[in-house]
């Protein structure tokens, strides 16, 4: 599985409502449609998020470029910048 | 009786070489070795040998990520030999696992399920023809494990590891199993009390996550049954509890190999807990699957993608994975309980939901079905039906007698429950307004259901219910599954309802 540069809105949402994973999240909007959790590459699931990828979705909805390989659903960002 | 093991080869040397190749094949041969003492008779499969394909009538997988030719050459095995076991001899880059479609997808994480498909081994459980519609698949019948040689690993040693591990088991005492090492989230205490009473008498074992924390003493974390009701994530080597909002971690997959007592037997209900990523994909730490065989445990029973539970009482994950570790307590193979444990969950429902048909496609077992962790007393004994070795020895892992009589009532059950278990479809349907505001009113009315759901239409989407051979749906029978905001975050909701009845509501809450 190679890696993807995707680019789109950034947000910190809360994701899998009601499921056991339900937690506070970085979510990408893709510019080609796709909604997908985002999490810096090697970064725990619920540990402490990445600080300079969680600067990236403040304001909410800033553009950004994110490059990494999506497994399950999720984007695991080993690059990032924002963009506009 | 007979042991198939199913791999491929070519996707084997292409890991691993032709000397690490060779080095998987001594290690088959050496459980071919142990398990005929144990009265197994065990047979390597390679899905593209050009001689197995010919005799089986099939083409030959050339493509090792080819799930419908792999699921033809599996279901043309399993009809020409009629295995008592199956074991899949690799992780999903040599073995593919069937990707199965998720109803509950939406395509936002934020409004519901992640999850755009599952992947899963339960397809080769199952007779019924290859498909991506987890509802062909309610009928299992087949005793199926895997033993993960890495996903994306250029090393056999974990794979020759497992089957020297495999070879090497020794049955035990129930007792050797109890009490068992339990771990739950804070905030499932409730839940998690349920599920291990059931499995092992009383919940005087759990341990809640906060409080307490690792590292956890050695004769803690060295019982050699582990059930663990935690959160998972995404090719995350951590598993974490939670109090509120407060989410400390609980297992780290990196320890296991250092406190493991060889053996054990696990069943996670946490997201993604056999999740077999690619080390690669989370800074070179594999993930629990790979982690706990690693270690030496026997049998590892776990979820590929998101799963659920009810924050009181047993449901979904919780009724699988107790049910799998009441089966191994009760003398079962891993196999066996793994199957026992699909078979329960299908017949406790009177219906399949769309969260059913998921919990009942992610989770899946990793081990060599086979092994027997518990000794069932006065049971190795030669059986006319069974065939267990006069050589077998107590302790040898030899399989209880009347194994034929048990798999053909499996099988018989297996193909009843896919006649007579209606389930939902595939796919969701927008519900008209009238419907959608008989759901919300009747969710309103009942005792804890006050909470008002957001109007979008999005939220709240319908599934009918399908039959199944000579069973009907309920009239008007439909499922609505709705994304409800609550004081913190969301849940989700599964309403079945009948002749614009609602007859039942289970609410997934935020943990």
């Amino acid at each position: 599985m190679t890696e993807e540069t995707l680019t789109g809105r950034l947000t910190s949402d809360v994701v899998a409502p009601g499921s056991k994973s339900e937690r506070q999240a970085l979510v990408l909007e893709t510019d080609d449609g796709r909604v997908l959790v985002v999490r810096a590459a090697g970064a725990t699931t619920f540990g402490a998020p990445d600080a300079d990828l969680t600067q990236l979705a403040e304001p909410p909805g800033a553009p950004v470029e994110l490059t990494g390989r999506v497994v399950a659903g999720t984007l695991l960002a080993t690059a990032w910048r924002r963009i506009g | 009786m007979t042991k198939l093991v199913l791999t491929n080869l070519t996707a084997l040397r292409a890991k691993h070489g032709q000397a690490g190749l060779a080095a998987v094949r001594v290690a088959v041969a050496e459980l071919v070795a142990a398990d005929r003492a144990r009265g197994i008779r065990t047979r390597l499969v390679a899905v593209d040998d050009g001689r197995t394909a010919r005799t089986l009538g099939l083409p030959l997988v050339s493509d090792p990520a080819d799930e419908e030719a792999v699921k033809q050459a599996v279901d043309a095995v399993a009809a020409r030999w009629s295995p008592e076991y199956l074991l899949l001899l690799g992780s999903p880059d040599v073995v593919p696992m069937q990707e199965l479609t998720s109803a509950l997808f939406t395509g936002d994480p934020r409004r519901g399920d992640p999850d755009p498909t599952v992947p899963s081994d339960l397809p080769y459980a199952c007779e019924s023809p290859y498909s991506h519609d987890p509802g062909t698949f309610r009928g299992p019948t087949r005793v199926v494990g895997r033993l993960p040689d890495g996903t994306g690993c250029r090393d056999p040693a974990q794979l020759v590891r497992l089957l020297a591990a495999a070879a090497a088991h020794r049955s035990g005492p129930k007792e050797q199993l109890l009490p068992p090492f339990a771990l739950t989230a804070a905030a499932w205490h409730s839940s998690s009390v349920t599920t291990l009473t059931k499995v092992a008498g009383d919940a005087a074992a759990l341990t809640d996550v906060p409080p307490d924390g690792p590292p956890w003493a050695p004769e803690l974390v060295g019982r050699r049954m582990h059930l663990l009701n935690l959160h998972g994530g995404v090719a995350d080597p951590l598993f974490s509890g939670q109090k509120g909002r407060s989410f400390p971690v609980a297992l780290d997959a990196g320890t296991l190999s250092s406190v493991l007592t060889p053996g054990t037997v696990a069943a996670a209900e946490c997201c993604y807990g056999a999740l077999l990523y690619d080390p690669a994909d989370a800074a070179g730490a594999p993930g629990f699957g790979d982690a706990y065989l690693a270690a030496g445990a026997a049998g590892y029973c776990a979820s590929t993608t998101t799963a659920y539970g009810p924050a009181a009482g047993n449901d979904a994950a919780d009724l699988v994975c107790g049910s799998f570790l009441r089966h191994v307590l009760s003398g079962a193979s891993l196999g066996r309980a793994m199957l026992q444990a699909r078979q329960d969950y299908v017949f406790t429902k009177a219906t399949l939901s769309p969260v059913d048909l998921k919990t009942l496609a992610q989770f899946v077992l990793l081990g060599d079905p086979s092994i027997h962790p518990v000794e069932r007393p006065g049971a190795l004994v030669g059986a006319a039906d069974g065939g267990v070795s006069p050589k077998a020895r107590p302790g040898a892992g030899a399989p209880p007698s009347g194994i034929a009589a048990r798999r053909r009532r499996l099988e018989s059950n297996g193909r009843a429950l896919h006649d007579s278990t209606t389930h939902a479809a595939a796919e969701a349907r927008r519900p008209g307004a009238a419907e959608a505001e008989r759901v919300r009113a009747a969710l309103a009315r009942r005792p804890g259901g006050t909470r008002r759901v957001e109007r979008d239409p999005g939220e709240l989407r319908t599934f009918d219910v399908l039959p199944a051979g000579g069973a009907a749906p309920g009239p008007q029978e439909r499922f609505h599954v709705l994304a409800e905001p609550q004081a913190r975050g969301h849940g989700l909701v599964v309403v079945r309802e009948e002749s614009g009845t609602v007859q039942q509501v289970t609410r997934l809450v935020p943990r």
